[in-house]
């Protein structure tokens, strides 16, 4: 061929080869090779399919090319790669070697360097085809997201950074009675009224970042609230909202979900309902089954009849207790359960709970322990009776199931981090093992659950609801905590529980001398003192306090918890004669000054109402000093005093003294003990008179003269009456009666300062009531002799006033 | 020559797989990265095959064609298809419409090669759940058809019966 053509179409990087009818090269150009496969192959005389394989499959297409039947054939787009170079793309076009116009059997192959063009190619098709497949992958995952957003039956709503509604789904649109289209746009506080209230603890919960997928907010949880409508109907919802933070702004903003609790709402307070109803239909009579129970008790019974009474009570008492789990399982479920946040004594906490146990333990033989580490916070804040509960419930359980072995309670106690505006810094843990019978591995997942027990043979054998562990694990939890336990068994369990709580030991102290500026405050000192925890223990005393002012009333009671007694409160005279008909004490505190009624009144009556045997001992809080300190000469009734501020020590002194088993009461070496008492010679004890004065004067609206007057005319008059009624109830054999009239004789001369009127008196109620017969009449001769030496030395003092 | 060359062809939609399928087969490799063919890459491979007839053992050359996925700017050259004795149909099972169009690109091939083979690939395996694949299998079999060899669910990324395709329909060719 021509060279210069050769060399124009070298130029434009064509090549040619002429092939005859069996593929051998009859002409090639100079730089075939260089688009050929292989390029040592290129010789004429050789298969040109060798250098092309691209051309093995065309022999029919050639055939018919050779004959004329076909023009051309091409073959565009064909990829040349060798590892050294880059990529070559070859176009190939076949036709017949045309001579002088006519057909040959000869056949011409033009190879093209199309590169660049290819190249073109691949990026338009590489981009079109990663865009369509892209777009495809987000159609479909947009597609698979609304179907889920759409499918959903709870409301879904999409707003804005700025509180605007985009979007909601068809729940969303049937609950709240709007189209999409008239809601979007508006503030989602048309809807949910309240929202600002929760817009920054739903700001605060923003920013937890994941690895993954950048910050995520947790749904806080679900809230109780009501939803506005279209039509103004308002509808009790819980909403749980999350924040949606992705680097698009457009893709930004809030999700709220929001649930009708329209029905569970009514299904919760006819449950609360049903159950107050029920709660009291039970208790009404179960009440008087236990009330009765207890009376009759106390009647004259046979020791079988009284074994069996004795089984109608527990009975009864069994039976409330279970009303009471039931009642507090289902108010804890709904979450009514209100807890207190009082400061109290943990270690007496504990050790209430054991006492309460101990009997039981004692009578399986099994032994309690108490161990705790040294540190243990004294004071924390908390619900007192809630964690008891808890620790009654587990130690009960401990020795329901236990035969033979121990108890024992371990409590720790660590620092715990305290966040934002907490303000519980500790963590208490609780133990109770014990070595009883165990509890199979593949049931303790069932034991925290309410109405469970670890099988119904169980129930059979111990008794129970069920209710017990599922209530610990609620109170637990809502005390900050959690429960759980190792058992194995025939070897034993050991529940452990813990709570957080706040420790205020030094902030009491500071809170006190806060208010040291009244007089009648009581102050205690720098440091709560090492008391004896156990003086309850030694001496079990029942302690009622009677005190109006609140502050000492938390002071005092907090020195008893810790000495281990629990004591109960009256605010004034009148509750606390109330209470001691109630129940019997032993000893009473007795404050001063009172509303509706004061202390020395109250004293008065409790010495008229109960006889010395049953009556308790009363220690006088007072704020003066008026009182002398020997006991002797202490107005009748009153056993003891402490002078505020006092300070814990005296308090333990002063109970240790008197430390009564109820069985018990004076015997008759008592009543030397009176006679011993009677130093004083004097017939009247001035300074009672100006007690009485003293206390008159106290109240603004009496005139504290007449009123002594008043005191000693009264006295003067009743007095004979007195003696006389003695006579004759002594006389008649009327010993109750008899008994009655010496004891008010002896308080009311005692109050008049005649203290050895008061103690003759009072010998004389001795006597009585230890059936001295024989020593009676002879001691009712001493008092009417006394009073006469009384009422004239009353007389002389009188016109003193 | 001495060995007996074969031509066969890769069919399918664009970004199904093809050229993933040959360079397991070939290279034993794969590659996540996506790149678009385009015109037609040609690759060899020496298999053995034995002629069930002659009880011989053969050694063929395949001439394996990567043609361009079908797109919206061209349709496929019927010239790539010239003298092939069998294609591999492939789809992306992730794709339903790749793999509707399977149908089509037999038809095409066929009309070239009246005697050809066809298997069919439906490609990307590993990313289905099992149950839908037997599925799939079931819906695109064209056993009617006497070209057809077999369809397979092949994965090129795990090698999942990419060699059982390949093998199958070479021995329908001999």
């Amino acid at each position: 061929m021509n060279s210069l053509f050769t060399n124009i179409l070298s130029l434009r990087r064509i090549e040619y080869l002429i092939i005859n009818e069996h593929w051998k090269i009859i002409e090639l150009s100079p730089k075939i090779n260089t688009l050929a496969d292989s390029s040592n192959e290129i010789q004429v005389g050789k298969d040109v399919r060798i250098g092309f394989p691209e051309l093995i499959g065309v022999e029919a297409i050639a055939k018919d090319i050779i004959t004329g039947e076909q023009d051309n054939f091409e073959l565009k787009g064909v990829i040349r790669t060798e590892k050294s170079v880059n990529p070559i793309y070859i176009d190939i076009c076949i036709a017949n070697n045309i001579k002088n116009n006519q057909i040959s059997n000869e056949l011409l192959i033009v190879v093209e360097d199309v590169t660049e063009r290819m190249l073109l190619e691949q990026s338009l098709v590489q981009g079109a085809n990663e865009a369509n497949l892209l777009l495809r992958t987000l159609t479909a995952s947009k597609q698979y997201i609304d179907q889920v957003v759409t499918s959903m039956a709870d409301a879904l709503l999409v707003t804005t950074p700025s509180g605007r509604i985009k979007t909601i789904n068809r729940s969303a649109q049937i609950l709240l009675e709007y189209d999409e289209v008239e809601i979007c746009g508006e503030s989602i506080s048309i809807i949910l009224r309240e929202i600002e209230n929760w817009q920054e603890e739903i700001e605060q919960r923003g920013n937890i970042k994941t690895p993954l997928f950048g910050p995520i907010t947790p749904l806080i949880k679900e809230v109780e609230t009501f939803c506005q409508t279209k039509n103004g109907n308002k509808i009790p919802v819980a909403f749980s909202c999350s924040k949606v933070q992705t680097e698009i702004e457009h893709f930004q903003g809030y999700v709220y979900i929001l649930r009708d609790m329209t029905v569970r709402k009514q299904a919760e307070l006819a449950k609360q309902e049903f159950l107050a109803m029920i709660s009291h239909e039970i208790r009404t009579p179960v009440a008087a089954v236990i009330g009765i129970a207890e009376i009759l008790f106390n009647t004259d019974l046979t020791k079988h009849q009284g074994e069996l009474v004795e089984t109608i009570s527990n009975s009864g008492k069994a039976l409330l207790e279970i009303i009471n789990d039931i009642l507090d399982f289902s108010k804890i479920e709904s979450g009514k359960l209100e807890f207190e946040e009082e400061p109290f004594h943990l270690i007496s906490c504990i050790e209430e709970a054991i006492s309460l146990l101990a009997p039981k333990a004692k009578e399986k033989g099994l032994e309690l322990i108490f161990s705790h580490n040294p540190d243990l916070p004294q004071l924390i804040i908390g619900d007192i009776s809630r964690l008891r509960q808890i620790l009654i419930n587990l130690l009960s359980n401990a020795i329901k199931f236990t035969e033979t072995g121990s108890v024992e309670i371990s409590v720790t106690s660590r620092k715990r981090q305290v966040i934002g505006n907490e303000t519980k810094d500790c963590e208490i843990q609780f133990a109770v093992k014990d070595t009883g019978i165990g509890i199979p591995r593949n049931r303790i997942d069932r034991l925290f659950k309410a109405f469970s027990q670890v099988n119904s043979s169980i129930t059979r054998k111990y008794g129970g609801t069920g209710l017990g562990l599922a209530i610990c694990k609620q109170l637990s939890e809502l005390m900050g905590g959690k429960i759980w336990l190792d058992s194995e068994l025939n070897k034993g369990s050991t529940f452990y529980f813990t709570i957080t709580t706040r420790v205020i030991q030094t902030q009491l102290s500071k809170e006190w001398e806060r208010e040291s500026n009244e007089s009648d405050v009581i102050t205690i000192g720098d440091e709560v003192g090492v008391i004896d925890t156990t003086i309850a223990e030694q001496y079990p005393l029942k302690i009622l306090l009677v005190e109006d002012y609140a502050t000492n009333q938390k002071i005092i009671t907090l020195m008893l918890q810790q000495m281990g007694y629990q004591a109960d409160i009256a605010n004034n005279g009148l509750e606390a004669l109330a209470a001691l008909r109630r129940h019997s004490y032993d000893v009473i505190l007795m404050d001063m000054q009172m509303p509706q009624m004061d202390g020395m009144t109250a004293t008065q009556q409790i010495i008229q109402e109960w006889e010395p045997s049953v009556r308790p001992r009363i220690i006088l809080l007072t704020a003066s000093i008026i009182l002398r300190k020997s006991t002797s000469d202490l107005p009748y009734g009153i056993d003891d005093y402490l002078a505020k501020p006092f300070r814990i020590e005296e308090l333990v002194q002063v109970l240790t003294k008197y430390h009564l088993n109820k069985e018990n009461f004076r015997k008759v070496s008592d009543i030397s003990e009176i006679e011993s008492h009677n130093q004083n010679d004097s017939i009247i004890d001035a300074t009672a008179l100006q007690e009485i004065y003293r206390i008159a004067d106290f109240n603004c609206a009496v005139n504290a003269r007449e009123f002594l007057i008043e005191t000693i005319d009264d006295y003067l008059e009743e007095t004979p009456k007195s003696l006389q009624d003695i006579q004759i109830a002594f006389n008649k054999d009327n010993f109750k009666t008899l008994q009655r009239l010496a004891h008010t004789l002896s308080s009311s001369s005692a109050t008049l300062g005649a203290s050895k009127l008061a103690d003759l008196s009072a010998q004389l109620e001795m006597m009585i009531v230890s059936e001295m017969w024989q020593s009676l009449p002879e001691q009712i001769a001493k008092v009417e002799a006394e009073y006469l030496h009384v009422k004239g030395a009353l007389q002389q003092k009188r016109e003193k006033y | 020559m001495s060995t007996i060359s074969k031509k066969i062809c890769l069919i399918g939609d664009y970004g199904v797989g093809k050229t993933s399928l040959i360079r397991r087969f070939v290279d034993r490799q794969f590659s996540d990265k996506y790149l678009s063919t385009v015109g037609v890459k040609i690759s060899r491979k020496s298999v053995e095959a034995t002629d069930s007839q002659q009880q011989k053992k053969l050694k063929l050359q395949l001439l394996i064609w990567d043609i361009e996925g079908s797109n919206k700017f061209k349709g496929i050259s019927k010239s790539y298809f010239q003298g092939a004795t069998g294609a591999i149909i492939v789809g992306d099972v992730t794709r339903p419409e790749s793999l509707d169009n399977i149908s089509e690109h037999l038809q095409r091939f066929l009309k070239v090669n009246p005697q050809g083979k066809a298997a069919i690939a439906l490609n990307k395996s590993d990313l289905i759940d099992a149950e839908f694949l037997e599925k799939y299998r079931y819906l695109y079999s064209f056993s009617n058809n006497s070209s057809f060899v077999s369809t397979n669910t092949t994965s090129a990324k795990t090698g999942t019966n990419v060699d059982e395709i390949f093998q199958s329909l070479t021995h329908s060719m001999i």
